[in-house]
């Protein structure tokens, strides 16, 4: 007996020294929240999703960065002293550094006995030597690939072979030590994006020579912070970058802002925690958990506990009728008003089936009409019902709202649901009823949801005499089935990566058909034409025209079905401060203040 | 002895052998082609020769085996095309974890099983046997998913959310000894109570059969007392059974719990084979694989040499 109750002593002191062992956090900052997705690489190189940019942007600094607050987007000098001079009929840029930005520490710097040097021009021409590197593996090369002759000629002279990267070419060139100039074969108005994004930061060499593939584990940036643990698929912990260069909390915002207190820490210096954890989940349940515990500085509503956190006023079949207030928005229940604020953000977002445009059945002229009787068959309304709580946004053609060229009346004779018509088009298509047609191959994701809204399109479908299969399978499967062309049909969606329609549109461009992001591999040459146009042009009412005309143009040719948008529900704890919701900005971190901070501190 | 061990390894190899050519052949013949996965959204046919041929994937088949072979025998596995981490690194740092998870709850439901299981032969048909039948009935009856989301909200969460107090955390893990504590906790009372039950009716089968016996109605004659019988004669005798069934479980130990280790997003072997194979990062899977065979079939020879030990009537043959 007395060895058992020494035992519980032991363990209980044990355990009461791990729960102590937070003490040496306090007085620190501390910002925690989470997601429910990992970051894959911390790599400028190897940027693949939105999550990989939420970490690199903490860790690595860009060139230039969106204005946190501004709506619609703006870009603001980040490293860079000022924006950019852009001469040579907009094709040559010169963007002059800020000086004295130095990287973290690290014992990658041998020649400086670990202390981190100064960021330099020549850093920025790195990056880009290293992304057309082929045997580097960037995953970000398509950023800039077509865009610069000189780097062109680099990619394809060293083509599965080592690199050189001290030969020199004309057009990307450090001028000195703080100059950056580059100049593109053509115009490429969205380039401002691009440099917004953490891929095109600053980082050295001799730290990716000295760590070579360790590199990923290691960041060296000069961000406002750096990475003290990188539990992969778990959690990363990052603590304030002490040598990050002069950044303020912006003075301007909209009118919300100021009513919101997101104005309330104008011209404070950023960052304003001390220590940021970020938790990583593959499950929704824990994540939700963890949120409601007080765990997180925000969260996101998890599409299976929209029904707990919003109230419902009636239901109409599958549709629900939620509460509104004033502002048409959505009153949360009365548990959760009580706690959170409530932040809808509509995303950028293309959610879509394609059927494969080369494909002998679907495909091409030839299945023009097959397609549009299997989109007339199809009620996308109802599956927003049924699966997104009817709170995505539908909207016709591949020009997702909030970015130009958009238009709400945009109209699509193709969009279900009318049998008649559907079963009309399947005739004339040679299939009366569906008779002589095969079964067709639908390939999509695997999850339990993905899976539902398949079947449910399967059973719409079935009504005019179409029969599909559904072949289920992991993202890894489905990537390489459609680089390969290998699907009949397919149910995607796409983030956009930077706000501008080009973005979504370069899915429908012929030359980017699959392995390119063209998955759908639809070619039209009135298109391609088109966009090789608007392509080059700044963004004026002209060049939305153009978009406009290629998204009816995409619609006319039913390769793609849709589409949907969908809105986030963020949930902000009262006690977290200068809050902005929106998934193109991933700086978010190095703004928020928490109020406990400011308690503990009185 | 020796020859013994010696003999017990040199068997492995034919076994480790066959089940090295099954993995080559489901990942690198029949499994997905990583080389899309990994090119990104915007790859070019040139893109995919190239990374074709810096993943070796371009040589004859024969020749990736061989080389995969090489990698296996000098632990120079490389790099996780997913996580980017040093695959061996991976295996180190994530089966801390794992066993952290796993271990002192193989310890306390063998422990207290093979007591109640005793407990309910000794006192077979009476309202003890009864009783620990029927709840050992119960928690084999509820899935594991049900009790990790149950446990995690009432125990972890709710205390939270109603009286802010935090009686276990909800998810996470800190690496080193004691930091650990806290976390692994929760997730070892889980695995408890879920394997209490299985163990508990295997450990009481075995031990009715030896309670049956003609040398415990002899030592009951003799006036042995209830310990004496239990723990010396009916514990001794089903010990090759109880080895048997712990260490098979063993290999399983280190290889972690993938469900506990997703919801608790505990940084083990479980978790990073489930994103290897989500992500088809074949290299890690293909390790793992060979991990868990090896792993097996060195815990088998271990039982085997256990079982000797504990029973002499077994021949190290």
């Amino acid at each position: 007996m007395k060895k058992f109750l020494a035992f519980i002593l032991m363990a209980s002191i044990t355990t009461l020294v791990a729960c102590s062992k937070k003490s040496g956090e306090q007085g620190l900052k501390v910002l925690e929240y989470g997601a429910v997705a990992v970051a894959g690489s911390s790599d400028p190189n190897d940027y693949a999703s939105m999550y990989d940019l939420d970490l690199g942007s903490l860790v690595y600094d860009t060139l230039y960065e969106y204005d946190y607050l501004a709506r619609p987007f703006k870009l603001i000098p980040g490293m860079a002293e000022s924006m950019p001079v852009v001469t040579n009929g907009n094709k040559t840029y010169t963007i002059k550094l800020k000086k004295g930005m130095e990287y973290i520490d690290d014992k990658c710097f041998e020649k400086t006995n670990g202390k981190g040097r100064e960021a330099v021009a020549s850093d920025f021409v790195f990056n880009l030597y290293r992304k057309a590197d082929s045997q580097s593996k960037s995953q970000n090369w398509w950023l800039f690939s077509g865009q610069i002759a000189g780097l062109d000629g680099l990619r394809e002279k060293y083509k599965g072979k080592e690199f050189n990267y001290d030969e020199k070419i004309d057009d990307l060139k450090a001028i000195d030590e703080h100059t950056i100039q580059f100049t593109l074969k053509k115009p490429f108005p969205q380039i401002m994006w691009v440099l917004a994004m953490a891929g095109l930061t600053l980082y050295p060499k001799e730290c990716v020579d000295f760590y070579g593939e360790d590199f990923d584990n290691h960041p060296i940036g000069t961000g406002p912070f750096r990475m003290v643990e990188w539990q992969k698929n778990a959690k990363y912990t990052l603590v304030r970058n002490e040598k990050y260069r002069l950044d303020l909390y912006p003075s301007e915002g909209e009118a919300q802002d100021k009513a919101a207190g997101r104005l309330a820490d104008a011209g404070a210096k950023l960052p304003f925690a001390d220590k940021v954890i970020v938790h990583e989940f593959s499950q929704s349940q824990p994540y939700w958990l963890q949120f409601r515990a007080g765990k997180a500085a925000w969260g996101r509503v998890p599409g299976e506990f929209t029904e707990e956190v919003f109230n419902i006023k009636s239901r109409e079949g599958n549709k629900k009728l939620w509460e509104k207030d004033a502002d048409n928005r959505r009153v949360l229940a009365e548990s959760y008003g009580k706690k959170y604020g409530y932040y809808p953000l509509p995303l950028l977002d293309f959610i879509y089936r394609a059927f494969n445009y080369e494909d002998e059945i679907v495909g091409g002229e030839k299945g023009k009409k097959l397609r549009q009787a299997i989109m007339l068959a199809h009620n996308i309304n109802e599956e927003n019902d049924l699966f997104y709580n009817g709170l995505n946004k539908v909207y016709n053609g591949i020009i997702p709202p909030g970015v130009g060229g958009f238009d709400d009346k945009t109209a699509n004779p193709y969009q279900g649901p009318d049998l008649e018509k559907a079963k009309k088009l399947l005739a004339e298509a040679g299939y009366p009823g569906g008779k002589g047609l095969p079964e067709l191959q639908y390939c999509g994701g695997n999850n339990a949801r993905t899976m539902e809204q398949a079947a449910n399109f399967i059973r719409n479908v079935k009504r005019i005499g179409v029969k599909i299969r559904y072949d289920a399978m992991r993202f890894a499967e489905l990537s390489a089935k459609l680089k390969q062309k290998r699907c009949q049909m397919m149910g995607l969606a796409w983030g956009g990566d930077w706000p501008d329609a080009q973005n979504f549109i370069q899915l429908a461009y012929g030359p980017n058909k699959s392995p390119g992001s063209n998955n759908a591999n639809y070619d039209s040459p009135k298109l391609n034409k088109i966009y090789e146009q608007a392509s080059v042009m700044p963004d004026t009412p002209e060049r939305n025209k153009l978009y406009a005309e290629m998204n009816a143009i995409a619609i006319e040719d039913s390769a793609y079905m849709g589409s949907m948008a969908r809105t986030r529900d963020y949930l902000i704890p009262f006690g977290t401060k200068n809050f902005k919701p929106e998934e193109m900005i991933h700086t978010h971190a190095k703004y928020i203040r928490l109020d406990k901070w400011d308690n503990k501190e009185k | 002895m020796l020859t013994f061990i010696g003999r017990k390894f040199l068997a492995m190899i034919p076994t480790l052998f066959g089940v090295s050519i099954l993995v080559f052949v489901i990942f690198n013949v029949v499994g997905d082609d990583p080389v899309y996965l990994y090119l990104g959204k915007n790859a070019t046919a040139e893109d995919v020769e190239i990374l074709r041929q810096s993943l070796g994937l371009d040589k004859p088949l024969w020749m990736q085996y061989l080389v995969s072979m090489k990698e296996l025998l000098t632990f120079d596995l490389g790099y996780s095309m997913s996580s980017k981490q040093k695959i061996t690194d991976m295996f180190i740092k994530g089966a801390g974890p794992s066993i952290a998870l796993t271990l002192p709850a193989l310890i306390m439901y063998s422990g207290i099983s093979i007591i109640l299981g005793l407990v309910c032969a000794f006192y077979r048909g009476t309202w003890v046997d009864k009783s620990i039948a029927v709840l050992a009935t119960i928690g084999m009856s509820i899935s594991y998913v049900a009790v990790m989301i149950f446990a995690q909200y009432f125990i972890a969460f709710m205390p939270i959310e109603k009286w802010g107090i935090e009686l276990f955390p909800i998810t996470g893990y800190e690496t080193g000894f004691p930091d650990c504590i806290p976390y692994i906790i929760l997730p070892n009372l889980i695995t408890v109570f879920v394997a209490l039950g299985y163990n508990t009716r295997f450990f009481r089968s075995i031990a009715v059969e030896e309670m049956n016996k003609d040398y415990i109605r002899t030592a009951r004659a003799y006036g042995a007392n209830t310990r004496t019988i239990l723990f010396k004669h009916v514990l001794k005798n089903i010990m090759i059974p109880i080895i048997a069934r712990v260490v098979v479980t063993l290999p399983f130990m280190i290889t972690g719990s993938f469900l506990l280790e997703q919801f608790f997003v505990v940084p083990g072997l479980g978790y990073k084979l489930l994103h290897a194979i989500e992500s088809a990062d074949f290299k890690v899977v293909r390790t793992f694989t060979m991990l868990i065979a090896t792993l097996v079939v060195i815990t088998n020879a271990f039982a085997d040499i256990l079982n000797s030990m504990v029973d002499p009537r077994v021949k190290l043959s």
